[in-house]
């Protein structure tokens, strides 16, 4: 797998650096700037996938969260750009667990993990149009999985159901605090002023995990992945 | 146009590309709930236990067994077994010594695996925790209890089908005269209001005088007011339901008292794990009318519940624990497989099996390689997070088990704890 991302990478950036260097003739468009720079805010939504086997009555489910981050720009030229950003963002998710015994509904335990992340995309970002612009970007992301913590319902052997809320201490066997795959994005940007140096923006992306949260500690390892999708309002300036 | 071209050609490549490396996740392995095989060799009955125990047992993280090493190295042994044929078939011996090569230093002190050879038809049963050091001679010291001079209001169960009796109570003499000490003793935590007689219960009654709520009663040994102290013996008690300690024990609390917390392993991973769910007991509604000095006698065979109570008298202030290190078997279960797909952990396989096997006069009949797995359900650790799983809990005061001299009639550890209810040290 590491060979096709690696082969992938090279293709994608040779392909990219060629293509610019080819337009780099091509007459700046009015109100075009090389570099930008803005914050951004919003919220995301994670899905775990993680393929439970045989456990039928224990599911993964998605969560809400918040994401912010602060990004740069450089426009090779106005139809093209490299852009990174570092954002903070989480990937929380639930599990529920369907409690029945003896072919007996005994109702549902449910647990909501809380994810903290800071995530560097890096993407070549296309754009089409002048004060109006209409942009999608495609690229890879790394990060670092920063912080956990869980709440929810459970069982001791002792007694009845009782509600839990705990920071989660990450496991060196086991945790891959690693974070690294895929970024797309597709957004709008509405260039401001006469100058059109400050813009708002709009913008979906996709941040598609391809390392496993886990490591690789144990022979039958069902692999754990997060795919987090985030809505960004965004405050560029252009310089 | 040149422009547009080139943007139409760059993000085709670029959409290409992001769809190729999509398909860069990895595969899930394929794997079976251990709960409902059935094995047709040798092989397939190590594989499945062997992924059975990997998934659904709850002490990975503490314990130093390399389990996919074992796997490399015990398949062979099984697959050598397959390959002999009728010719030259598999002893028991052989078997026996196999699967202790598969299990061998596994921390679960409740651990044992019990094996259907289908082609000899009869079970085995291999448990990979340390045995203790000496039998507990329950006979010899209730004798010798029974000897002591002062004892008053002694009351012994009488289980029916049972070769000798497993609760006792009585009053000793206390400190000053006319002053008592309330003892009950008990080889097992299987009081059952609900199947058993009022006969079978005898000493419980006597000590607790519980009402079907579990609330003290007025009668009870540790009500009376010329009771000072009281010595709850759980020496060579193996356990049982928890819901005796809940019910009864608890019944010497004034308030809920937090021991500790527990675990289950919830998901797919080895160390994939529940939050810590604190463990708490709650005193009836009527409890014991004052708080009195206990002490809990234990030695090497106190095992699970017997080892949580003494956790559990750890944690009241005027609780002492007297005797010998416990056996250190922690870790609570539910024995019954169907409870197994709850959270997919603890005991798997066939609980007819199990009944089989732990139950005189019964049979049983498999043509395949069947197994039971008896294995914690729970990790439970006190309030310091301390597991006591293969080390057991360490006396307030220790004692050490002397057979020799409880052979000439002195139970050294008894006589401490009396020493300490009358002295206060």
């Amino acid at each position: 797998m590491k060979k096709k991302i690696l082969f992938v990478t090279a293709f994608m950036t040779l392909f990219c650096v060629a293509k610019a260097q080819d337009a780099l003739d091509t007459n700046a468009a009015p109100g075009f700037y090389h570099w930008n720079l803005g914050l951004s805010l919003g919220g995301d939504y994670n899905v775990h996938s993680a393929n439970m086997v045989y456990m039928n009555n224990m599911s993964y489910t998605g969560m809400l969260g918040v994401s912010f981050g602060l990004h740069t720009q450089y426009n090779f030229m106005p139809w093209l750009g490299v852009r990174a950003e570092v954002l903070f963002l989480m990937k929380d998710y639930g599990m529920i667990n369907h409690v029945i015994i003896n072919n007996e509904d005994a109702g549902m335990l449910h647990t909501g993990t809380i994810n903290g992340y800071i995530d560097v995309p890096v993407m070549a970002v296309f754009s089409y149009g002048n004060r109006f612009k209409v942009h999608a970007g495609v690229g890879g992301y790394m990060g670092y999985w920063l912080v956990s913590s869980r709440y929810g319902t459970s069982f001791p052997f002792s007694g009845d159901v009782i509600e839990f809320d705990e920071d989660v201490k990450f496991n060196s066997t086991r945790d891959n605090r690693f974070d690294g795959g895929l970024a797309v994005s597709a957004g709008v940007t509405l260039a401001l002023g006469k100058a059109q140096a400050w813009s708002l923006g709009l913008e979906g992306s996709c941040l598609y995990g391809l390392t496993d949260i886990q490591k690789k500690y144990m022979r039958n390892l069902s692999p754990r992945y997060n795919t987090t999708y985030s809505v960004q309002l965004s405050l560029s300036h252009s310089f | 146009m040149k422009t547009r071209k080139y943007i139409i050609n760059t993000m085709a490549i670029a959409a290409m590309s992001t769809l190729m490396m999509v398909s860069c996740r990895k595969e899930a392995p394929v794997l079976h709930n251990p709960n409902h095989l059935n094995c047709k060799s040798y092989t397939e009955q190590f594989q499945t236990i062997w992924e059975g125990v990997d998934q659904s047992y709850v002490f990975w993280e503490r314990d130093t067994v390399n389990w996919d090493t074992r796997y490399d190295r015990c398949l062979p042994l099984f697959q050598a077994f397959d390959a002999r044929g009728t010719a030259n078939p598999v002893t028991l011996d052989e078997y026996k010594a196999a699967w202790e090569n598969v299990l061998k230093g596994l921390v679960d002190h409740h651990f044992a695996a019990i094996l259907w050879e289908p082609n000899r038809k009869t079970a085995i049963a291999v448990s990979p925790g340390h045995k203790a050091p000496y039998e507990t001679d329950i006979a010899q010291e209730i004798s010798i209890l029974k000897r002591m001079p002062g004892i008053s209001d002694l009351t012994e169960n009488t289980v029916s089908g049972s070769k000798a009796p497993q609760s006792w109570s009585c009053l000793l003499p206390g400190k000053e005269s006319g002053e008592k000490i309330a003892y009950f003793r008990f080889s097992g935590f299987a009081f059952d209001e609900s199947s058993q007689s009022q006969a079978e219960l005898a000493p419980l009654y006597a000590f607790f005088d519980p009402d079907t709520a579990g609330n003290v009663g007025d009668r009870a040994l540790i009500n009376r007011d010329d009771v000072k102290g009281i010595i709850i013996d759980v020496r060579g008690n193996r356990g049982g339901n928890f819901g005796n300690i809940a019910m009864y024990i608890a019944s010497l609390l004034q308030k809920k008292l937090h021991i500790g917390y527990t675990r289950v392993k919830e998901g797919v991973g080895r160390l994939d794990y529940s939050a810590w769910l604190p463990t708490i007991l709650t005193p009836p509604k009527r409890p014991i009318k004052q708080e009195k000095n206990i002490v809990l006698l234990v030695d090497a065979n106190s095992v699970s519940c017997s080892e949580i109570t003494a956790v559990l008298i750890k944690c009241i202030p005027n609780g002492k624990v007297v005797g010998e290190r416990t056996f250190g078997g922690t870790g609570p279960l539910w024995p019954n497989t169907n409870l197994h797909d709850i959270f997919y952990n603890g005991c798997f396989g066939d609980t007819n099996l199990f009944n089989f096997y732990t139950n005189e006069g019964r049979t049983y009949s498999n043509p395949d390689y069947a197994y039971y797995v008896y294995t914690s359900t729970f990790e439970f650790v006190d309030l310091n997070y301390e597991s006591f799983e293969g080390k057991g809990v360490i006396p307030d005061i220790v004692v050490p088990y002397n057979a020799q001299e409880l052979k000439a009639g002195t139970d050294k550890q008894l006589e401490r704890a009396l020493e300490y209810l009358r002295n206060g040290n």
